[in-house]
């Protein structure tokens, strides 16, 4: 499965969240916190101005208050001239000078705007005979706190801007590329899957192409083992045909040559009147002669035998295997059958050939070749394939074996039918030749 | 051929538009809210202002005996009416007065009391109210302080350059008094530094001084401008200052340095003309139901035996002296 490709992080608005607060709060306190404390303090300070003014005028009329309580606020305003000039500067705002019933004694300026407020009481002779009450204009104060505000929220405005936007645009520069990459890695993802998919197509294409000359090839192999089976049936026939014209002219002429000697030689014994014949003499020759005819005819009743025993005349394989080992057994050696458990027609005909004439070649190379004393045959079903085997305890050697033609007939016999021919050493000594042949299975395949 | 939403440059894009709305929205959120910061500072400022504002103390009558009490112009020293006429205002005329007082009580019996330097606006005040029976004026009035008033001008005073006694000098140069006004440094003929004193701006005695010396009028009205002298609001300030400081002059009335018999110099002013006389009236104002007493008085003062004492203290005679009206 096709994994997506990571999205890219929304990197930009991650940042201005965490920046925002901050870029907010510096603005915040860089606009206000020097114009408000600047404010707080100079109001005080108005204020604390105002207060001592006041205390210091009330001092003063006071003690003119004490010396005289009736006409102290007509001097007032002498009292607050000497004042003002006392402290330098007079506060720009309202001065009141009141006596104890609230009459005015004394009053100067105006206000402008808001007034911070100060009042002290008139001491004189331990009693309050009046108020002083100062009261300052904050009307420039608010002018110039303002104006502070704005200025610093300028530059608090201008701090806090670069401090958002500076690092938001290296980081939006930074999320470009990273999505450029991204586009780029798409595309040579893109590019990859289509060279995949070309690649898988022509992996499908080779494939089909193998699949349909593998098709084609067991179709040969298929046409071959049937003609395999065919020529193996056609041997089978030409040899019955020769046994038959063996046996039919060579055997006939044989027995005729054989018979004529007899007559012949009855002929030279009556001749010499039945003396024993001399070695030289024709009739000795003539004995001789049939003596090899007979020889003769045994080889080529044995021949014809070889070559004309049809499996359908032996009764089936097992028959066939222990006609075999009747036909090989000597005084001195036992050729037996251990076991031939191929039912008959559990195998196409051509594989009980096959395995007839293995096994028929293998007990004759023993008998002929090993000094065997005793031949052991077996057959039978393994899985998918049928087997023979000859096993001999005779001293055959396996690296010394020296392919002759019977071999390379087995071997070809196998082969065709793609079989498998082995030959390894015995148990404990000998030679145990075995051939191994797929058969095919019920629904036509192997 | 498939291709993931990202690497589609199409829904990059569209990536990017949905990455940026959301800090710009938050941005905007935080320009708003910075905002409301400033303008809520503004508005606490002007709040806070606003606050101190309304806290204005108003100080009401109080429930005091004072409200009940007469003036004291109109009481005895013991609380009994009546008594002895009282007279305040103007400083300028107090040592005159104290002088005629003393003259008035040995030649009547009678007496009259003098109050504290009220100032000739002070007096005026003092007399429409009631709380003495007569002021004591050192200038001219205004129309509407005269209105109602009898105006009993008793002597002139002249007003001098008064000394300390530690000045060595006994005059001084034009220039030299101009850059002292002015603040540069100028000595006297022994080394030490002089000194001036100021009265406040309005000050009669001042004004007569400058009528006489308009040139120095521009020095003057700086240097009280500046601060850069002390600034005394009554004679007696004045007076006192003089005496204390030894070395410091100012604007003073000849006459007071002799009836007082101060430790002051007259100190002449070389390569200055004076334009007119550096001279004040000394007025006693009346009310017209001024008592009998007070009337008395006024009648004293400008009858011939005061004006002999003021003439012999250096005073010259006013308006009301040799039978004018008192």
């Amino acid at each position: 499965m096709r994994r997506a490709l990571p999205t890219p992080l929304p990197l930009t608005s991650r940042l201005s969240r965490l920046l925002l607060p901050l870029a907010v709060a510096v603005a915040v306190i860089t606009a206000l916190a020097a114009p408000l404390t600047w404010f707080f303090l100079s109001y005080r300070e108005l204020q604390k101005g105002g207060a001592d003014y006041a205390s210091f005028l009330a001092s003063q009329v006071g003690t003119l208050a004490t010396e005289s309580p009736d006409l102290w606020k007509y001097a007032t305003p002498k009292i607050a001239g000497q004042v003002r000039s006392s402290l330098g500067v007079a506060p720009a705002g309202r001065v009141l000078v009141v006596d104890s019933l609230g009459r005015q004694a004394f009053a100067e300026g105006t206000e402008h705007g808001p007034m911070a407020w100060s009042s002290v009481h008139i001491p004189a002779a331990g009693a309050d005979v009046g108020t002083v009450v100062v009261g300052v204009s904050c009307a420039r104060l608010l002018k110039t706190g303002t104006l502070l505000v704005l200025l610093f929220a300028v530059v608090g405005g201008l701090a806090g801007f670069l401090l958002f936007r500076v690092p938001l645009k290296s980081l939006g520069t930074a999320e470009e590329h990273l999505n450029r990459a991204v586009e780029e890695l798409a595309a040579a993802r893109d590019a990859l899957e289509s060279a995949n998919a070309q690649l898988e197509e022509r992996v499908r294409a080779k494939t089909a192409s193998l699949q349909e000359a593998h098709r084609r090839l067991e179709d040969h192999q298929e046409a071959l083992q049937t003609m395999a089976a065919r020529m193996l049936s056609v041997q089978e026939e030409e040899r019955q045909r020769i046994a038959r014209d063996l046996h039919d002219t060579a055997g006939q002429i044989l027995t005729a040559v054989r018979l004529n000697l007899e007559v012949l030689r009855g002929q030279l014994a009556a001749a010499r009147g039945g003396a024993a014949p001399q070695p030289g003499t024709p009739p000795a020759i003539a004995a001789e002669t049939a003596a090899l005819a007979d020889r003769a005819t045994e080889a080529i009743r044995s021949a014809i035998h070889a070559l004309d025993a049809p499996l359908e005349q032996a009764g089936g394989l097992a028959r066939a295997l222990r006609d075999v080992a009747l036909q090989f057994g000597q005084a001195d050696l036992s050729v037996r059958v251990a076991s031939a458990d191929i039912p008959p027609g559990s195998v196409p005909a051509a594989v009980e050939i096959c395995l007839w004439r293995v096994a028929q070649e293998a007990v004759n190379n023993a008998v002929k070749h090993s000094n065997a004393r005793d031949v052991v045959v077996s057959a039978g079903l393994s899985g998918a394939s049928a087997w023979v085997e000859v096993v001999d305890d005779g001293d055959g050697n396996p690296s010394a074996i020296v392919p002759g033609v019977g071999l390379r007939s087995m071997n070809e016999r196998v082969t065709l039918l793609r079989g498998h021919l082995s030959i390894t050493a015995g148990e404990p000594r000998g030679l145990k030749v075995r051939a191994d042949i797929p058969v095919p299975r019920n629904d036509g395949t192997g | 051929m498939r291709s993931s939403p990202a690497a589609s440059p199409g829904a990059t894009e569209s990536g990017r538009k949905r990455l940026s709305l959301p800090a710009s929205r938050a941005a905007a959120v935080g320009v708003a809210f910075f905002l409301l910061c400033v303008f809520g500072a503004v508005r606490l400022m002007h709040g806070w202002v606003a606050l101190g504002d309304r806290a204005q103390p108003v100080p009401g009558a109080a429930s005091s005996p004072e409200a009940a009490r007469p003036p004291e112009g109109r009481r005895s020293q013991d609380g009994a009416l009546p008594a002895a006429p009282l007279l305040a205002g103007s400083g300028a005329g107090l040592p005159a007065l104290e002088m005629l007082a003393r003259e008035y009580a040995a030649a009547s019996g009678k007496s009259v009391r003098l109050g504290p330097s009220l100032g000739t606006s002070g007096g005026v005040r003092a007399l429409a109210d009631g709380a003495v029976d007569a002021a004591i004026a050192s200038r001219k009035l205004a129309p509407a302080e005269a209105q109602g008033l009898e105006q009993v001008e008793f002597a002139v005073g002249e007003l001098v350059l008064a000394a300390g006694r530690d000045v060595p000098d006994a005059s001084i140069r034009v220039e030299d008094l101009r850059r002292l006004l002015a603040g540069d440094s100028v000595t006297w003929s022994d080394g030490g530094a002089a000194e001036f004193l100021l009265r406040e701006p309005g000050d009669s005695g001042t004004q007569a001084f400058l009528r006489a010396y308009p040139d120095l009028a521009p020095a003057f009205e700086d240097a009280a401008e500046t601060a850069r002298w002390p600034v005394l609001v009554t004679d007696r300030s004045m007076e006192a200052t003089l005496v204390s400081q030894g070395r410091a002059v100012g604007v003073f009335e000849r006459q007071a340095i002799r009836v007082r018999a101060l430790p002051l110099e007259v100190l002449h002013i070389v390569d200055a003309v004076p334009a007119e006389a550096a001279s004040r009236p000394l007025t006693l104002l009346l009310r017209a139901d001024a008592s009998a007493d007070v009337r008395q008085f006024a009648a004293f003062v400008c009858g011939p035996a005061a004006q002999a004492l003021l003439a012999r203290a250096g005073y010259a005679a006013g308006s009301c002296a040799g039978g004018g009206k008192p």
